[in-house]
Protein backbone atom coordinates (compact mmCIF):
# COMPACT_ATOMS: atom_id res chain seq x y z
CA UNK A 1 0.00 0.00 0.00
CA UNK A 2 1.23 3.32 -0.77
CA UNK A 3 2.05 6.08 1.77
CA UNK A 4 -1.15 8.00 0.88
CA UNK A 5 -3.69 5.22 0.48
CA UNK A 6 -1.80 4.42 4.42
CA UNK A 7 -2.64 8.11 5.43
CA UNK A 8 -6.32 7.21 3.90
CA UNK A 9 -6.56 3.87 5.99
CA UNK A 10 -5.59 6.06 9.40
CA UNK A 11 -8.01 8.43 9.09
CA UNK A 12 -10.76 5.73 8.43
CA UNK A 13 -9.47 4.06 11.76
CA UNK A 14 -9.52 7.45 13.52
CA UNK A 15 -12.90 8.08 12.74
CA UNK A 16 -14.87 4.56 13.32
CA UNK A 17 -12.45 4.58 16.89
CA UNK A 18 -13.98 7.77 17.64
CA UNK A 19 -17.44 6.39 16.56
CA UNK A 20 -16.71 3.47 18.77
CA UNK A 21 -15.81 5.18 21.91
CA UNK A 22 -18.71 7.75 21.32
CA UNK A 23 -21.39 4.97 20.68
CA UNK A 24 -20.32 2.96 23.82
CA UNK A 25 -19.61 5.96 25.58
CA UNK A 26 -16.14 4.57 27.11
CA UNK A 27 -12.81 3.48 25.59
CA UNK A 28 -9.29 5.04 25.75
CA UNK A 29 -9.20 7.50 22.46
CA UNK A 30 -6.46 9.57 23.16
CA UNK A 31 -3.40 6.69 23.15
CA UNK A 32 -5.52 4.74 20.02
CA UNK A 33 -5.17 8.28 17.90
CA UNK A 34 -1.43 8.14 18.74
CA UNK A 35 -0.90 4.40 18.00
CA UNK A 36 -2.91 4.30 14.84
CA UNK A 37 -0.17 5.78 11.98
CA UNK A 38 1.90 3.10 13.56
CA UNK A 39 -0.85 0.16 13.53
CA UNK A 40 -1.69 0.72 10.17
CA UNK A 41 1.99 0.89 8.79
CA UNK A 42 2.35 -2.80 11.11
CA UNK A 43 -0.53 -4.49 9.29
CA UNK A 44 -1.22 -2.12 5.70
CA UNK A 45 3.01 -1.63 4.50
CA UNK A 46 3.34 -5.59 3.48
CA UNK A 47 6.27 -5.63 5.41
CA UNK A 48 5.42 -7.93 8.06
CA UNK A 49 3.86 -11.42 7.68
CA UNK A 50 0.67 -11.07 8.81
CA UNK A 51 -2.38 -12.34 7.49
CA UNK A 52 -6.33 -13.20 8.87
CA UNK A 53 -5.78 -16.40 6.60
CA UNK A 54 -1.96 -17.02 8.64
CA UNK A 55 -3.71 -16.71 11.89
CA UNK A 56 -2.13 -20.03 13.17
CA UNK A 57 0.81 -20.14 10.95
CA UNK A 58 3.59 -20.59 12.83
CA UNK A 59 5.82 -18.53 10.76
CA UNK A 60 3.66 -15.89 11.12
CA UNK A 61 4.99 -12.60 12.87
CA UNK A 62 3.64 -11.70 16.17
CA UNK A 63 2.57 -8.70 17.29
CA UNK A 64 2.29 -8.07 21.16
CA UNK A 65 0.12 -5.16 21.88
CA UNK A 66 1.41 -4.21 25.39
CA UNK A 67 -0.61 -1.38 25.59
CA UNK A 68 -3.76 -3.05 26.07
CA UNK A 69 -5.82 0.54 26.52
CA UNK A 70 -5.50 1.76 23.32
CA UNK A 71 -7.09 -1.33 21.69
CA UNK A 72 -10.05 0.76 19.60
CA UNK A 73 -7.16 1.34 17.11
CA UNK A 74 -6.54 -2.42 16.99
CA UNK A 75 -9.74 -3.65 16.82
CA UNK A 76 -10.56 -1.18 14.08
CA UNK A 77 -7.33 -2.29 12.11
CA UNK A 78 -8.04 -6.28 12.62
CA UNK A 79 -11.31 -6.19 11.49
CA UNK A 80 -10.59 -3.83 8.36
CA UNK A 81 -7.84 -7.08 7.93
CA UNK A 82 -10.37 -9.52 7.58
CA UNK A 83 -10.10 -11.54 11.61
CA UNK A 84 -13.09 -11.02 11.80
CA UNK A 85 -16.67 -9.13 10.61
CA UNK A 86 -16.59 -5.07 10.62
CA UNK A 87 -19.95 -5.84 12.48
CA UNK A 88 -18.21 -6.25 15.61
CA UNK A 89 -16.83 -3.03 15.58
CA UNK A 90 -20.21 -1.39 16.21
CA UNK A 91 -20.80 -3.97 19.18
CA UNK A 92 -17.54 -2.72 20.56
CA UNK A 93 -18.67 -1.88 24.59
CA UNK A 94 -22.01 -3.55 24.57
CA UNK A 95 -23.04 -6.61 26.53
CA UNK A 96 -21.76 -9.46 24.83
CA UNK A 97 -19.54 -7.63 22.99
CA UNK A 98 -16.14 -10.07 21.61
CA UNK A 99 -14.35 -6.63 21.86
CA UNK A 100 -13.83 -5.43 25.90
CA UNK A 101 -12.15 -2.20 26.41
CA UNK A 102 -9.08 -4.13 26.32
CA UNK A 103 -7.74 -7.24 23.78
CA UNK A 104 -8.23 -10.88 24.80
CA UNK A 105 -6.26 -13.42 23.20
CA UNK A 106 -9.36 -15.31 21.83
CA UNK A 107 -10.12 -11.89 19.67
CA UNK A 108 -9.06 -12.96 16.34
CA UNK A 109 -5.53 -11.73 15.39
CA UNK A 110 -4.68 -10.99 19.21
CA UNK A 111 -1.87 -13.46 20.02
CA UNK A 112 -2.03 -12.36 23.94
CA UNK A 113 -4.22 -10.55 26.25
CA UNK A 114 -3.21 -7.23 27.58
CA UNK A 115 -4.39 -4.53 29.68
CA UNK A 116 -2.50 -4.54 33.13
CA UNK A 117 0.87 -2.39 31.38
CA UNK A 118 4.20 -4.11 31.72
CA UNK A 119 3.49 -7.65 30.64
CA UNK A 120 4.04 -7.79 27.04
CA UNK A 121 7.77 -7.17 26.44
CA UNK A 122 8.64 -9.83 28.54
CA UNK A 123 5.97 -12.56 26.49
CA UNK A 124 7.54 -10.75 23.54
CA UNK A 125 11.36 -12.15 24.78
CA UNK A 126 9.25 -15.67 25.11
CA UNK A 127 8.20 -15.65 21.87
CA UNK A 128 11.07 -14.66 20.51
CA UNK A 129 13.60 -16.89 22.37
CA UNK A 130 11.67 -19.90 21.23
CA UNK A 131 11.86 -18.47 17.56
CA UNK A 132 15.48 -19.01 18.18
CA UNK A 133 15.49 -22.44 19.85
CA UNK A 134 13.31 -23.57 17.22
CA UNK A 135 15.31 -21.60 14.26
CA UNK A 136 11.95 -20.07 12.93
CA UNK A 137 11.95 -16.75 11.39
CA UNK A 138 9.35 -15.14 12.95
CA UNK A 139 9.36 -11.65 13.91
CA UNK A 140 8.21 -10.74 17.73
CA UNK A 141 7.02 -7.25 17.35
CA UNK A 142 5.64 -5.50 20.36
CA UNK A 143 3.34 -2.11 21.11
CA UNK A 144 4.23 -0.53 24.29
CA UNK A 145 3.54 3.22 26.29
CA UNK A 146 5.99 5.17 27.13
CA UNK A 147 3.80 5.59 30.26
CA UNK A 148 4.07 1.84 30.60
CA UNK A 149 7.65 2.31 30.38
CA UNK A 150 7.59 3.36 34.12
CA UNK A 151 7.00 -0.96 35.04
CA UNK A 152 10.04 -2.26 36.36
CA UNK A 153 9.13 -5.54 34.86
CA UNK A 154 9.47 -3.60 31.34
CA UNK A 155 13.12 -3.38 32.01
CA UNK A 156 13.62 -6.56 33.30
CA UNK A 157 12.73 -7.83 30.11
CA UNK A 158 14.55 -5.23 28.05
CA UNK A 159 18.06 -6.70 30.13
CA UNK A 160 16.84 -10.26 29.31
CA UNK A 161 16.02 -9.72 25.64
CA UNK A 162 19.57 -7.99 25.41
CA UNK A 163 21.26 -10.43 27.04
CA UNK A 164 19.46 -13.41 25.61
CA UNK A 165 20.73 -11.42 22.05
CA UNK A 166 17.13 -11.41 21.23
CA UNK A 167 17.57 -10.26 17.32
CA UNK A 168 13.95 -11.19 15.95
CA UNK A 169 12.65 -9.10 18.70
CA UNK A 170 11.44 -5.37 18.12
CA UNK A 171 9.67 -3.31 20.39
CA UNK A 172 7.95 0.43 19.36
CA UNK A 173 7.02 2.92 21.98
CA UNK A 174 4.14 4.93 21.19
CA UNK A 175 6.27 7.63 22.78
CA UNK A 176 3.32 10.48 23.13
CA UNK A 177 4.44 11.84 26.48
CA UNK A 178 0.88 11.81 28.16
CA UNK A 179 -0.43 9.36 30.96
CA UNK A 180 -3.65 9.05 32.63
CA UNK A 181 -3.25 12.14 35.10
CA UNK A 182 -0.32 14.01 34.31
CA UNK A 183 2.88 14.31 31.83
CA UNK A 184 4.60 11.25 31.75
CA UNK A 185 8.07 13.57 32.99
CA UNK A 186 6.17 14.23 35.76
CA UNK A 187 6.47 11.04 36.82
CA UNK A 188 9.66 9.77 34.60
CA UNK A 189 11.73 13.17 35.41
CA UNK A 190 13.81 14.57 32.16
CA UNK A 191 15.51 11.05 31.34
CA UNK A 192 15.85 10.46 27.50
CA UNK A 193 13.29 7.01 26.58
CA UNK A 194 15.98 6.50 23.65
CA UNK A 195 19.40 6.78 25.66
CA UNK A 196 17.30 4.41 28.59
CA UNK A 197 16.97 1.51 25.66
CA UNK A 198 20.05 2.17 23.75
CA UNK A 199 22.25 1.86 27.71
CA UNK A 200 20.15 -1.44 27.78
CA UNK A 201 22.02 -2.93 24.36
CA UNK A 202 19.13 -2.06 22.32
CA UNK A 203 18.99 -1.02 18.57
CA UNK A 204 17.70 2.54 18.90
CA UNK A 205 15.84 4.08 15.95
CA UNK A 206 13.73 7.61 16.89
CA UNK A 207 11.38 8.85 14.68
CA UNK A 208 7.81 10.95 14.42
CA UNK A 209 5.46 8.04 14.74
CA UNK A 210 3.09 10.29 12.36
CA UNK A 211 5.41 9.90 9.15
CA UNK A 212 4.78 6.70 7.20
CA UNK A 213 7.62 7.48 5.66
CA UNK A 214 9.80 7.47 8.51
CA UNK A 215 7.75 4.33 10.11
CA UNK A 216 7.87 2.43 7.24
CA UNK A 217 11.97 3.14 6.48
CA UNK A 218 12.55 2.22 10.56
CA UNK A 219 11.05 -1.35 10.05
CA UNK A 220 12.97 -1.99 6.73
CA UNK A 221 15.83 -0.72 8.58
CA UNK A 222 14.96 -2.67 11.82
CA UNK A 223 14.53 -6.23 9.94
CA UNK A 224 17.78 -5.72 7.54
CA UNK A 225 19.82 -5.32 11.03
CA UNK A 226 22.37 -7.96 10.96
CA UNK A 227 23.75 -7.64 14.80
CA UNK A 228 22.28 -9.83 17.63
CA UNK A 229 20.73 -7.04 19.47
CA UNK A 230 17.08 -6.40 20.11
CA UNK A 231 15.91 -3.48 18.74
CA UNK A 232 13.37 -0.45 19.86
CA UNK A 233 11.73 1.86 17.61
CA UNK A 234 11.02 5.37 19.78
CA UNK A 235 8.25 6.58 17.96
CA UNK A 236 7.60 9.95 18.73
CA UNK A 237 3.99 10.81 18.76
CA UNK A 238 1.24 12.96 20.21
CA UNK A 239 -1.89 11.46 22.52
CA UNK A 240 -5.57 12.71 20.58
CA UNK A 241 -3.40 13.06 16.96
CA UNK A 242 -6.32 14.18 14.82
CA UNK A 243 -8.35 15.74 17.46
CA UNK A 244 -7.52 19.07 17.84
CA UNK A 245 -8.76 19.77 21.53
CA UNK A 246 -7.71 16.25 22.82
CA UNK A 247 -3.64 16.71 21.31
CA UNK A 248 -1.33 16.87 24.34
CA UNK A 249 -4.18 16.60 27.03
CA UNK A 250 -4.12 13.84 29.69
CA UNK A 251 -7.75 14.41 30.39
CA UNK A 252 -8.93 12.43 27.00
CA UNK A 253 -6.56 9.11 28.31
CA UNK A 254 -10.28 7.68 28.40
CA UNK A 255 -12.12 11.17 28.41
CA UNK A 256 -15.01 11.03 26.34
CA UNK A 257 -16.38 13.97 24.08
CA UNK A 258 -19.75 15.81 24.91
CA UNK A 259 -22.02 17.37 23.48
CA UNK A 260 -20.32 20.31 21.40
CA UNK A 261 -16.89 18.35 21.83
CA UNK A 262 -18.00 15.70 19.36
CA UNK A 263 -19.16 18.51 16.97
CA UNK A 264 -15.92 19.68 17.21
CA UNK A 265 -14.04 16.40 17.02
CA UNK A 266 -16.34 15.16 14.52
CA UNK A 267 -15.21 18.34 12.51
CA UNK A 268 -11.40 17.83 13.01
CA UNK A 269 -11.57 14.07 11.72
CA UNK A 270 -13.54 15.26 8.86
CA UNK A 271 -16.80 13.45 9.49
CA UNK A 272 -19.25 16.20 9.39
CA UNK B 1 2.58 -41.73 33.25
CA UNK B 2 6.27 -42.94 31.92
CA UNK B 3 8.41 -43.84 35.08
CA UNK B 4 11.98 -42.78 35.77
CA UNK B 5 11.86 -43.17 39.45
CA UNK B 6 14.99 -44.03 41.03
CA UNK B 7 16.22 -46.35 43.65
CA UNK B 8 15.38 -45.57 46.56
CA UNK B 9 19.52 -43.94 47.88
CA UNK B 10 19.44 -41.84 44.85
CA UNK B 11 18.41 -38.63 46.13
CA UNK B 12 19.75 -36.87 49.16
CA UNK B 13 17.86 -33.48 48.65
CA UNK B 14 14.45 -32.79 47.55
CA UNK B 15 15.87 -30.47 44.87
CA UNK B 16 17.43 -33.62 43.61
CA UNK B 17 14.72 -35.42 43.30
CA UNK B 18 12.40 -33.24 41.64
CA UNK B 19 15.36 -31.78 39.06
CA UNK B 20 16.93 -35.08 38.08
CA UNK B 21 13.50 -36.53 37.46
CA UNK B 22 12.62 -33.43 35.16
CA UNK B 23 16.72 -33.80 33.55
CA UNK B 24 14.97 -37.02 32.11
CA UNK B 25 12.24 -35.88 30.79
CA UNK B 26 13.98 -33.14 29.04
CA UNK B 27 16.47 -35.93 28.00
CA UNK B 28 13.18 -37.40 26.05
CA UNK B 29 11.86 -33.86 25.10
CA UNK B 30 13.77 -31.01 23.82
CA UNK B 31 10.68 -29.11 24.08
CA UNK B 32 10.77 -28.87 27.89
CA UNK B 33 12.88 -25.87 29.17
CA UNK B 34 13.76 -24.69 32.56
CA UNK B 35 14.07 -21.43 33.51
CA UNK B 36 15.51 -20.26 37.14
CA UNK B 37 16.03 -16.84 38.86
CA UNK B 38 19.12 -17.14 39.70
CA UNK B 39 18.36 -20.20 41.77
CA UNK B 40 20.75 -23.28 41.85
CA UNK B 41 20.51 -27.06 42.40
CA UNK B 42 22.65 -30.06 41.50
CA UNK B 43 21.29 -31.51 38.54
CA UNK B 44 21.70 -27.73 36.75
CA UNK B 45 25.13 -28.51 36.51
CA UNK B 46 23.85 -31.26 34.18
CA UNK B 47 21.11 -29.13 32.00
CA UNK B 48 24.09 -26.81 31.66
CA UNK B 49 26.33 -29.47 30.21
CA UNK B 50 24.24 -31.78 28.28
CA UNK B 51 21.07 -29.76 27.60
CA UNK B 52 22.39 -25.99 27.44
CA UNK B 53 19.40 -24.66 25.39
CA UNK B 54 16.66 -26.11 27.37
CA UNK B 55 18.27 -23.95 30.67
CA UNK B 56 18.24 -20.45 31.42
CA UNK B 57 18.89 -18.16 34.23
CA UNK B 58 16.50 -15.20 33.70
CA UNK B 59 18.15 -13.06 36.73
CA UNK B 60 17.12 -11.66 39.58
CA UNK B 61 13.66 -11.04 38.12
CA UNK B 62 10.71 -13.39 38.68
CA UNK B 63 8.28 -11.10 36.94
CA UNK B 64 10.23 -11.26 33.71
CA UNK B 65 10.53 -14.89 34.52
CA UNK B 66 7.23 -15.67 34.51
CA UNK B 67 6.25 -14.03 31.29
CA UNK B 68 9.01 -15.46 29.47
CA UNK B 69 7.79 -18.74 30.47
CA UNK B 70 4.18 -17.64 29.16
CA UNK B 71 6.02 -16.30 26.09
CA UNK B 72 7.72 -19.86 25.41
CA UNK B 73 4.20 -21.79 26.59
CA UNK B 74 2.83 -19.44 23.46
CA UNK B 75 5.03 -21.21 21.21
CA UNK B 76 4.33 -24.77 22.55
CA UNK B 77 7.32 -24.92 25.05
CA UNK B 78 7.16 -27.08 28.30
CA UNK B 79 8.08 -24.38 30.80
CA UNK B 80 9.20 -25.59 34.20
CA UNK B 81 10.17 -22.11 36.27
CA UNK B 82 11.97 -22.19 39.19
CA UNK B 83 13.12 -20.22 42.82
CA UNK B 84 12.45 -19.41 46.34
CA UNK B 85 8.53 -19.87 46.86
CA UNK B 86 7.64 -16.59 48.23
CA UNK B 87 9.45 -15.05 45.66
CA UNK B 88 7.97 -16.93 42.81
CA UNK B 89 4.43 -16.64 43.96
CA UNK B 90 4.16 -13.31 45.29
CA UNK B 91 6.28 -10.95 43.77
CA UNK B 92 5.06 -11.85 40.15
CA UNK B 93 1.54 -12.47 40.89
CA UNK B 94 0.28 -10.64 38.44
CA UNK B 95 2.24 -12.36 36.30
CA UNK B 96 0.97 -15.63 36.68
CA UNK B 97 -2.48 -14.59 36.82
CA UNK B 98 -2.56 -12.16 33.46
CA UNK B 99 0.31 -14.11 31.55
CA UNK B 100 -0.56 -18.06 32.53
CA UNK B 101 -4.05 -17.83 33.92
CA UNK B 102 -5.97 -15.58 32.00
CA UNK B 103 -4.35 -17.63 28.62
CA UNK B 104 -4.50 -21.18 30.80
CA UNK B 105 -1.02 -21.69 29.54
CA UNK B 106 0.50 -24.73 30.98
CA UNK B 107 3.76 -23.52 32.92
CA UNK B 108 4.52 -25.42 36.31
CA UNK B 109 6.18 -23.22 38.97
CA UNK B 110 8.21 -24.70 41.27
CA UNK B 111 8.80 -22.94 44.58
CA UNK B 112 11.85 -24.29 46.49
CA UNK B 113 11.65 -23.53 50.78
CA UNK B 114 7.75 -23.70 51.59
CA UNK B 115 7.01 -22.69 55.40
CA UNK B 116 10.26 -21.96 57.27
CA UNK B 117 12.59 -23.70 55.27
CA UNK B 118 14.29 -20.93 55.40
CA UNK B 119 13.89 -19.44 58.57
CA UNK B 120 16.57 -18.21 60.22
CA UNK B 121 16.53 -16.04 57.10
CA UNK B 122 13.90 -13.83 58.17
CA UNK B 123 9.78 -13.11 56.99
CA UNK B 124 11.36 -12.02 53.82
CA UNK B 125 11.85 -15.58 53.13
CA UNK B 126 9.46 -17.16 55.19
CA UNK B 127 6.87 -18.44 52.45
CA UNK B 128 3.47 -19.11 54.65
CA UNK B 129 0.92 -17.17 52.35
CA UNK B 130 1.56 -18.75 49.23
CA UNK B 131 -1.19 -21.77 49.45
CA UNK B 132 -3.84 -19.06 50.17
CA UNK B 133 -2.58 -16.77 46.95
CA UNK B 134 -2.12 -19.50 44.55
CA UNK B 135 -5.33 -20.95 45.41
CA UNK B 136 -6.99 -17.60 44.17
CA UNK B 137 -5.39 -18.28 40.90
CA UNK B 138 -7.70 -19.84 37.98
CA UNK B 139 -6.89 -23.27 36.78
CA UNK B 140 -3.91 -23.39 39.25
CA UNK B 141 -3.06 -26.92 40.03
CA UNK B 142 -0.82 -26.75 43.48
CA UNK B 143 1.42 -29.90 44.47
CA UNK B 144 3.24 -29.82 48.12
CA UNK B 145 5.67 -32.51 48.24
CA UNK B 146 5.86 -34.52 51.73
CA UNK B 147 8.92 -36.67 50.76
CA UNK B 148 11.01 -37.50 47.75
CA UNK B 149 9.13 -39.76 46.49
CA UNK B 150 5.97 -37.99 45.88
CA UNK B 151 8.28 -34.95 44.62
CA UNK B 152 9.82 -37.21 41.67
CA UNK B 153 6.54 -37.74 40.35
CA UNK B 154 5.71 -34.47 40.27
CA UNK B 155 7.10 -33.60 37.09
CA UNK B 156 5.89 -36.60 35.40
CA UNK B 157 2.20 -35.72 36.57
CA UNK B 158 3.05 -31.84 35.40
CA UNK B 159 4.54 -33.49 31.77
CA UNK B 160 2.15 -35.74 31.34
CA UNK B 161 -0.95 -33.54 31.98
CA UNK B 162 0.07 -30.34 31.20
CA UNK B 163 -1.92 -27.83 33.13
CA UNK B 164 -0.88 -24.75 35.20
CA UNK B 165 0.91 -25.97 38.31
CA UNK B 166 2.41 -24.86 41.38
CA UNK B 167 4.91 -27.58 43.01
CA UNK B 168 6.34 -26.18 46.67
CA UNK B 169 8.81 -28.72 47.99
CA UNK B 170 11.87 -28.46 50.72
CA UNK B 171 15.42 -28.67 50.59
CA UNK B 172 17.36 -31.53 52.33
CA UNK B 173 15.69 -35.06 53.11
CA UNK B 174 12.81 -36.17 54.77
CA UNK B 175 11.63 -39.90 55.85
CA UNK B 176 10.00 -42.56 53.10
CA UNK B 177 6.11 -42.13 53.50
CA UNK B 178 5.68 -42.87 50.06
CA UNK B 179 7.58 -45.25 48.05
CA UNK B 180 5.31 -47.70 48.77
CA UNK B 181 2.85 -45.52 47.32
CA UNK B 182 4.06 -44.40 44.07
CA UNK B 183 1.04 -45.79 41.77
CA UNK B 184 -1.60 -43.93 43.63
CA UNK B 185 0.00 -40.51 43.59
CA UNK B 186 -2.15 -39.17 41.17
CA UNK B 187 -5.29 -39.54 44.14
CA UNK B 188 -3.49 -36.44 45.20
CA UNK B 189 -3.78 -37.57 48.89
CA UNK B 190 -3.21 -40.60 51.26
CA UNK B 191 -4.36 -41.93 54.75
CA UNK B 192 -0.50 -42.85 55.97
CA UNK B 193 -1.47 -43.84 59.24
CA UNK B 194 -4.98 -45.43 60.34
CA UNK B 195 -6.82 -44.16 63.30
CA UNK B 196 -10.73 -44.52 65.59
CA UNK B 197 -12.76 -41.36 65.86
CA UNK B 198 -9.98 -38.71 65.44
CA UNK B 199 -8.17 -37.76 62.06
CA UNK B 200 -5.22 -35.06 61.34
CA UNK B 201 -5.37 -33.60 57.62
CA UNK B 202 -1.89 -32.37 56.65
CA UNK B 203 0.04 -31.33 53.78
CA UNK B 204 4.07 -31.05 53.51
CA UNK B 205 6.70 -32.09 54.92
CA UNK B 206 5.01 -31.25 58.41
CA UNK B 207 2.87 -34.41 57.74
CA UNK B 208 5.69 -36.36 59.62
CA UNK B 209 6.00 -34.37 63.09
CA UNK B 210 1.61 -35.00 62.81
CA UNK B 211 2.99 -38.70 62.06
CA UNK B 212 5.45 -38.49 65.22
CA UNK B 213 2.40 -36.85 67.28
CA UNK B 214 -0.14 -39.32 66.34
CA UNK B 215 2.07 -42.67 67.04
CA UNK B 216 3.40 -40.44 70.42
CA UNK B 217 -0.19 -40.12 71.76
CA UNK B 218 -1.71 -43.85 70.77
CA UNK B 219 1.22 -45.16 73.21
CA UNK B 220 0.78 -42.60 75.54
CA UNK B 221 -2.75 -42.60 75.77
CA UNK B 222 -6.29 -43.94 74.84
CA UNK B 223 -6.00 -41.41 71.36
CA UNK B 224 -5.53 -43.01 68.03
CA UNK B 225 -5.32 -40.55 65.43
CA UNK B 226 -5.33 -40.79 61.99
CA UNK B 227 -3.29 -39.17 59.61
CA UNK B 228 -4.01 -38.05 55.71
CA UNK B 229 -1.71 -35.93 54.00
CA UNK B 230 -3.52 -34.07 50.92
CA UNK B 231 -0.16 -33.53 48.84
CA UNK B 232 -2.74 -32.08 45.96
CA UNK B 233 -4.13 -29.15 47.34
CA UNK B 234 -5.87 -27.88 44.00
CA UNK B 235 -7.83 -29.54 42.60
CA UNK B 236 -8.82 -31.37 46.03
CA UNK B 237 -9.81 -34.80 45.06
CA UNK B 238 -12.95 -34.80 47.10
CA UNK B 239 -14.19 -38.00 46.54
CA UNK B 240 -11.62 -40.42 48.21
CA UNK B 241 -11.29 -37.19 51.07
CA UNK B 242 -14.70 -37.93 51.72
CA UNK B 243 -14.89 -41.08 51.74
CA UNK B 244 -11.50 -40.93 53.95
CA UNK B 245 -13.00 -38.71 56.46
CA UNK B 246 -16.42 -40.26 56.79
CA UNK B 247 -15.77 -42.41 59.99
CA UNK B 248 -13.96 -39.77 62.14
CA UNK B 249 -15.77 -37.89 64.67
CA UNK B 250 -13.24 -35.13 65.00
CA UNK B 251 -10.91 -33.51 62.20
CA UNK B 252 -7.57 -31.47 63.02
CA UNK B 253 -5.93 -29.77 60.07
CA UNK B 254 -1.80 -29.12 60.47
CA UNK B 255 0.35 -26.64 58.22
CA UNK B 256 3.44 -24.69 58.33
CA UNK B 257 0.95 -21.82 56.99
CA UNK B 258 -0.97 -19.26 58.19
CA UNK B 259 -4.25 -21.12 59.68
CA UNK B 260 -6.36 -18.84 57.14
CA UNK B 261 -5.84 -19.39 53.48
CA UNK B 262 -4.40 -22.47 53.11
CA UNK B 263 -5.03 -26.52 54.11
CA UNK B 264 -7.13 -25.54 56.97
CA UNK B 265 -9.15 -23.20 54.86
CA UNK B 266 -9.70 -25.74 52.37
CA UNK B 267 -10.43 -28.40 54.25
CA UNK B 268 -13.17 -26.31 56.05
CA UNK B 269 -14.18 -25.49 52.76
CA UNK B 270 -14.79 -28.86 51.93
CA UNK B 271 -16.43 -29.81 55.28
CA UNK B 272 -19.14 -27.02 54.19
CA UNK B 273 -19.66 -27.91 50.75
CA UNK B 274 -20.32 -30.96 51.74
CA UNK B 275 -22.35 -30.52 54.59
CA UNK B 276 -19.66 -32.64 56.68
CA UNK B 277 -20.99 -32.28 60.39
CA UNK B 278 -17.72 -33.14 62.25
CA UNK B 279 -15.79 -31.21 65.09
CA UNK B 280 -12.75 -29.59 63.58
CA UNK B 281 -9.60 -27.72 64.38
CA UNK B 282 -7.12 -25.65 62.19
CA UNK B 283 -3.62 -25.47 63.80
CA UNK B 284 -0.88 -23.57 61.87
CA UNK B 285 0.77 -19.85 61.84
CA UNK B 286 -0.91 -17.42 63.58
CA UNK B 287 -1.64 -13.68 61.69
CA UNK B 288 1.39 -11.93 61.85
CA UNK B 289 5.18 -12.11 60.74
CA UNK B 290 7.65 -14.39 61.99
CA UNK B 291 10.90 -12.48 63.43
CA UNK B 292 12.00 -15.46 65.34
CA UNK B 293 15.25 -16.53 63.97
CA UNK B 294 16.69 -20.49 64.31
CA UNK B 295 16.05 -23.89 63.04
CA UNK B 296 12.66 -25.25 62.57
CA UNK B 297 12.55 -27.39 65.24
CA UNK B 298 13.20 -24.17 67.51
CA UNK B 299 10.72 -21.58 65.68
CA UNK B 300 7.82 -24.25 65.67
CA UNK B 301 8.10 -24.11 69.64
CA UNK B 302 8.27 -20.02 69.80
CA UNK B 303 5.50 -20.07 67.37
CA UNK B 304 2.74 -22.69 69.44
CA UNK B 305 3.34 -25.56 67.11
CA UNK B 306 6.20 -27.50 68.55
CA UNK B 307 4.87 -31.60 69.00
CA UNK B 308 3.77 -31.08 72.53
CA UNK B 309 2.56 -27.84 72.36
CA UNK B 310 0.28 -29.45 69.01
CA UNK B 311 -0.81 -32.26 71.89
CA UNK B 312 -1.92 -29.66 74.61
CA UNK B 313 -4.25 -27.46 71.78
CA UNK B 314 -6.05 -31.07 71.05
CA UNK B 315 -6.31 -32.13 74.39
CA UNK B 316 -8.06 -28.40 75.06
CA UNK B 317 -10.18 -28.83 72.23
CA UNK B 318 -11.13 -32.02 72.60
CA UNK B 319 -12.20 -31.26 76.79
CA UNK B 320 -13.98 -28.34 75.29
CA UNK B 321 -16.49 -30.26 73.64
Amino acid sequence: MDINSLKQKAKWVRKKSFQMQIKAKKGHLGGALSITDILVAIYYSGIFNLSHKKKKDPERDRIIFSKGHACLALYCVLADKGYFPKTELDKYGQNGTILGGHPDHFIPGVEVSSGSLGHGLGLGCGLALSAKLDEKNFLTLVILGDGECSEGSVWEAASFAAQQKLSNLIAIVDNNKVAATSFTKDFTGNSSMHMKWKSFGWNTIQIDGHNFKQIISAFKKLKQMKNSRPSIIVANTVKGKGISFMENDYHWHHGVPKGEQIQLAKKDLGLT
Amino acid sequence: MKKFLKSTTAYTDMRDAFFEELFQIALHDHDVILLHADQGAQTFQKFYSSLPKQIFNAGVAEQNMISVAGGLALSGKKVFVHAISTFITLRCYEQIKVDLSVMNLPVTIAGVGPGFTYGADGPTHHSNQDIAIMRAIPHMRILNATDFFNLAVFPHLTYSKPQLTYIRFEKGNFPDLYSSRIDSIPDGLAMLKPGKKFCFITTGTITHKAIDIAKNLKEKSDLDIAVIDIYQLKPLNEKILKKLIEPFEVVFTLEEHLSYGGLGTIVSDFLADHSIKTDFLRIGLPDGHCFIYGDRDYMHKQIGIASDQVIRKIDKFLRSR
